[in-house]
């Protein structure tokens, strides 16, 4: 019993700590290609980075996670064969999840999508 | 008649090894389904950011406009030869490292794609299941922009 008991902790706090960890990873990453596809479909770099963030902070929204947790930093060229460059870093509450001492939680989670500026803008579809 | 009494921990010498028992069959089930909720988790994961990169090189394939094609008839077609360098540089920019096999082709407007990226398994390994394959497809076009003046 000695033995069980801590061990079904352990697996109890990896489950608690590890299913949320999948959903803010799936939202991260979501976050990421939709502020890239927004910042690459505007005119140019300020509108990019405003479009870029404001689709992010919806794709958060989307996931019921918070916004203002969330780093979104849109970089890039806005010009012919141009590349823009979208980094979300999204901040982890490490405190509210049971034994989080026990399981190594990361502080933050990461991910960059990097797209061609739309070029053809025009009536084509 | 006389009332029984109750003892926690176990009254007779049977009930603790009863219990350690029922530990010991639960405990193979738990970690099973531990060890499921994790590889399948960390497969999702990969299933995501393969249709995400995936999404993207459609994307960038799309933008290689066949320059000569409309000019010549005001047609909308992608440069095929283009388009599959780009999107190939796209997912391979998108994947952060993970290996992912694909195929794309341009046929007219449309830029699709398929792919399969694999995911290798921690503890399903244990049951024969080494990897798991998130097979992934998409699809783009140039145009997306401004269909009605003023808009």
């Amino acid at each position: 019993m000695a033995v069980v008991i801590p061990l079904l902790a352990l697996l109890l706090a990896a489950s608690f700590a590890f299913a949320p960890m999948i959903c803010v990873q799936l939202a991260v990453q979501q976050a990421a290609y939709d502020c890239a596809l927004s910042a690459a479909q505007s005119l140019d770099a300020s509108t990019g980075r405003f479009q870029g963030a404001a689709s992010a902070e919806a794709s958060f929204a989307s996931f019921n996670l918070r916004p203002e947790r969330a780093a979104v930093d849109v970089t890039g060229s806005w010009g012919r064969s141009g590349r823009v460059t979208c980094a979300v870093k999204y901040e982890i509450a490490a405190g509210a999840f049971p034994f989080h001492g026990l399981v190594p939680i990361p502080d933050t989670l990461d991910y960059a999508v990097t797209l061609p500026v739309q070029v053809n803008k025009s009536e084509w579809r | 008649m006389g009332v029984k009494k109750f003892e926690f921990g176990g009254g007779r010498r049977g009930e603790g090894g009863q219990m350690l028992l029922l530990f010991a069959a639960a405990l193979p089930v738990l970690l099973a389904v531990f060890a499921m909720a994790v590889d399948l988790g960390g497969a999702a994961v990969t299933y995501h950011r393969a249709q995400v990169a995936m999404d993207a090189a459609a994307f960038a394939g799309a933008q290689a406009l066949d320059v000569r094609v409309y000019a010549g008839g005001q047609q909308v077609a992608v440069n095929e030869r283009e388009a599959v360098q780009a999107a190939y540089a796209a997912l391979a920019g998108n994947m952060g490292g993970f290996p992912m096999e694909a195929a794309f082709h341009a046929d007219g407007a449309v830029m699709t794609g398929s792919g399969t990226a694999l995911y290798d398994t921690f503890f399903l390994g244990a049951l024969g299941i080494h990897t798991i394959p998130c097979r992934v497809a998409s699809s783009a076009t140039p145009g997306w922009g401004i269909e009605e003046e003023n808009q």
